[in-house]
């Protein structure tokens, strides 16, 4: 899976490449639109990373002009802005996200993954994870063709796991992918584990290894690997 | 006190004592001109009379009036022949009271012997004059003085027309105007009078110094805020590498966790403090939002929240409550009341939350505040049990209701915290 990371900072692009290499994508950067637009005109992305603040420019005109020329990619937009209005001038253009600052490396990618599920296989694809069968386009989730029923909460918790394999992944991370701003409450955390433990006791009585382990009360490991 | 009536207070205490003065005078010099005259008057008449005596063949019953009084003089010669004035009284039968008489005594020799003349002037009518025209005086003053506080005062008032329309519009004054007129500020007025153009260029000056800073410090505070992003970002990032790598032990994940929690605090502040600025300038556009549909989606999702904090959710619904504001604001405004409610109730309560069609509440319950009432919707007031809280949910929550004006209104009775919003 090739990836073009467009952004102006080089302390947050050496932060971004190295992880999203680790999650197996060929990763080019770029840091300002000129760069961005020569290299996606020279080689096929399968998903464009786009900051919207550039140095000489928006991150709004690199989408638009790969819109023009019919580029299949992915597009993630990600802006400093929490701003309404770009978000729906993003993707009216034809993003197909839009990540504000600062998120965690984890959402980033589940997101990258979800977007390149709808774009390269349509979202008919299903994620397979040891005994774990996820169907992203109805929501669906078996076990040793088993169905589980999952609430949606449950169901973004599994797929964000399924997306971050073997990767801990601190409870402000999950939250903030599952509950968005809506998680800004104390004892938050608790409450993740609440819901964490329902996930785990639906998915065990269905004959599935406990691929959950918890680290240290910091977070989560999602795991075939026995620890 | 009225500029107006503390000038009509000063002139009053001028007035009233040179009126009463004024009057006093004023009759003293009428009355001693009038005595002068009588006096004169008397002269020339004792003047006649003795011309009269030095005639041969005088007799003096000739001569005798109701006003002049000749009688023989018996004794021996007066050694001075200077007349004396008198001050005397007689009674009126016209008007039945004593009159004041002013009356000249002489003795004269005359052909036929020595006389004694006495010549009276009666003085009431004259009094009577003296205090008619005190009168007529007092009161044409009085008319006057009157007349000039009447005109005055009109005059004061459209003279300070100017004054009152600053002050009006300071009252009405604000440092972050809409930016829909473009324009910072209406201007203060300009005047023909040089004291209030003065004023006013003066009061010109003040505002558009006071709005260029206000406008870089909000600058300032929105690019901090934003620029802060970034490295926010990478610092969280360079953390959830670290977790990445093996092998971790136990206490450096919990280190980790620790630092990426206090992040998550900055990261909330840090959108707050950015979203408040926001909506200090005023970049948030307005549409038709259905508060119904919201607030009932808001329910729903708190719900479980509430539930983990082990509260009961009551919710009465009214449809299509409609209110045009901005919809991100709308449901910061109205998540920000929900949380708060369920942060702080104490557990085994229940939450009640109502809308109706001009009106949103939601009442919990809890102890008392443990600071004053009037502080809680201040940035950064918060509970000592809650460190982690912003602070400024609730700051956010009043300011969207000031944008729209919306009225917030908070009441603690029985226990119960009662938010009610006036839509």
């Amino acid at each position: 899976m090739k990836l073009l990371l467009i952004e102006d900072d080089p302390l947050l692009r050496n932060t971004m490449q190295p992880y999203l290499e680790a999650e197996g994508y060929v990763v080019t950067v770029a840091a300002t639109v000129r760069q961005a637009l020569t290299t996606a005109y020279d080689h096929d992305y399968d998903c464009v990373v786009v900051d919207i603040g550039l140095p000489d420019g928006s991150g709004l005109d690199v989408v638009r002009q790969l819109k023009k020329e019919q580029s299949g990619a992915g597009i993630i937009i990600v802006s400093a802005k929490d701003s309404l209005p770009d978000k729906l001038m993003g993707l009216e253009l034809g993003a197909d996200d839009y990540l504000t600052k600062p998120f965690h490396l984890p959402e980033l990618n589940a997101r990258i993954k979800s977007v390149l599920r709808r774009r390269l296989f349509a979202g008919q694809t299903l994620i397979q994870f040891g005994a774990i069968t996820i169907n992203p386009h109805t929501h669906q989730v078996t076990v040793a063709a088993q169905a589980v029923v999952l609430t949606e909460k449950e169901y973004q918790l599994l797929l964000f796991f399924a997306a971050n394999p073997n990767r801990l992944l601190t409870k402000s991370a999950i939250a903030e992918y599952v509950w968005g701003d809506h998680m800004d409450l104390a004892n938050s955390h608790d409450f993740l584990y609440t819901h964490i433990k329902n996930l785990r006791k639906k998915l065990l009585e269905k004959g599935c290894p406990d691929y959950l382990k918890t680290r240290y009360g910091v977070g989560y490991l999602f795991s075939e690997k026995q620890v | 006190m009225k500029l107006l009536h503390k000038w009509l207070i000063y002139l009053l205490l001028v007035a009233v004592p040179v009126a009463v003065g004024g009057v006093w005078v004023l009759q003293r010099l009428i009355r001693d001109n009038i005595r002068t005259e009588v006096d004169e008057q008397l002269r020339t008449d004792l003047l006649l009379v003795t011309q009269q005596a030095g005639k041969p063949g005088f007799a003096a019953q000739s001569l005798n009036n109701i006003r002049v009084a000749i009688t023989p003089e018996t004794g021996p010669q007066a050694a001075t022949n200077q007349p004396v004035f008198t001050d005397t009284v007689a009674y009126d039968p016209r008007e039945r009271e004593f009159e004041p008489i002013r009356r000249i005594t002489a003795t004269l020799p005359a052909t036929t012997g020595q006389y004694r003349v006495t010549i009276s002037q009666p003085m009431g009518e004259f009094n009577e004059i003296i205090q008619l025209l005190s009168v007529s005086v007092t009161v044409t003053f009085v008319v006057l003085l009157g007349l000039l506080l009447l005109l005055n005062g009109w005059l004061l008032r459209r003279l300070w027309q100017p004054f009152y329309q600053l002050t009006d519009q300071l009252r009405a004054y604000r440092l972050d105007p809409k930016p829909a007129n473009g324009q910072p500020v209406a201007p203060f007025a300009d005047s023909d009078v040089t004291e209030f153009r003065q004023l006013s260029g003066a009061l010109n000056e003040m505002s558009r110094n006071l709005h260029s800073q206000f406008m870089a410090q909000r600058q300032f505070t929105d690019n901090a805020a934003h620029e802060m992003q970034t490295p926010l970002t990478i610092a969280g990032h360079e953390l959830d590498r670290l977790l990445g790598t093996e092998p971790l032990s136990a206490e450096q994940i919990e280190t980790i966790g620790r630092a990426q929690e206090g992040l998550e605090r900055l990261v909330r502040l840090n959108k707050s403090l950015l979203l408040l600025t926001r909506i200090d300038s005023h970049q948030f556009a307005d549409e038709p939002v259905d508060l119904s549909t919201l607030i009932g989606r808001l329910v729903t999702v708190y719900a479980d929240f509430a539930e983990h904090h082990d509260l009961g959710w009551a919710y009465t619904e009214t449809p299509d409550v409609m209110k045009r504001m901005n919809p991100f604001l709308a449901e910061v405004l109205f998540s920000n009341l929900l949380q708060n409610a369920v942060r702080h109730s104490a557990p085994y309560t229940t939450v009640q939350i109502r809308l109706l069609p001009d009106e949103f509440m939601i009442q919990n319950t809890a102890p008392p505040l443990p600071f004053a009432p009037d502080q809680l919707f201040e940035r950064f007031v918060k509970n000592p049990a809650h460190p982690e809280s912003t602070g400024l949910g609730l700051s956010l929550v009043q300011q969207i209701a000031q944008l729209y004006g919306l009225k917030i209104r908070y009441s603690y009775a029985d226990g119960q915290h009662c938010f009610s919003v006036t839509l």
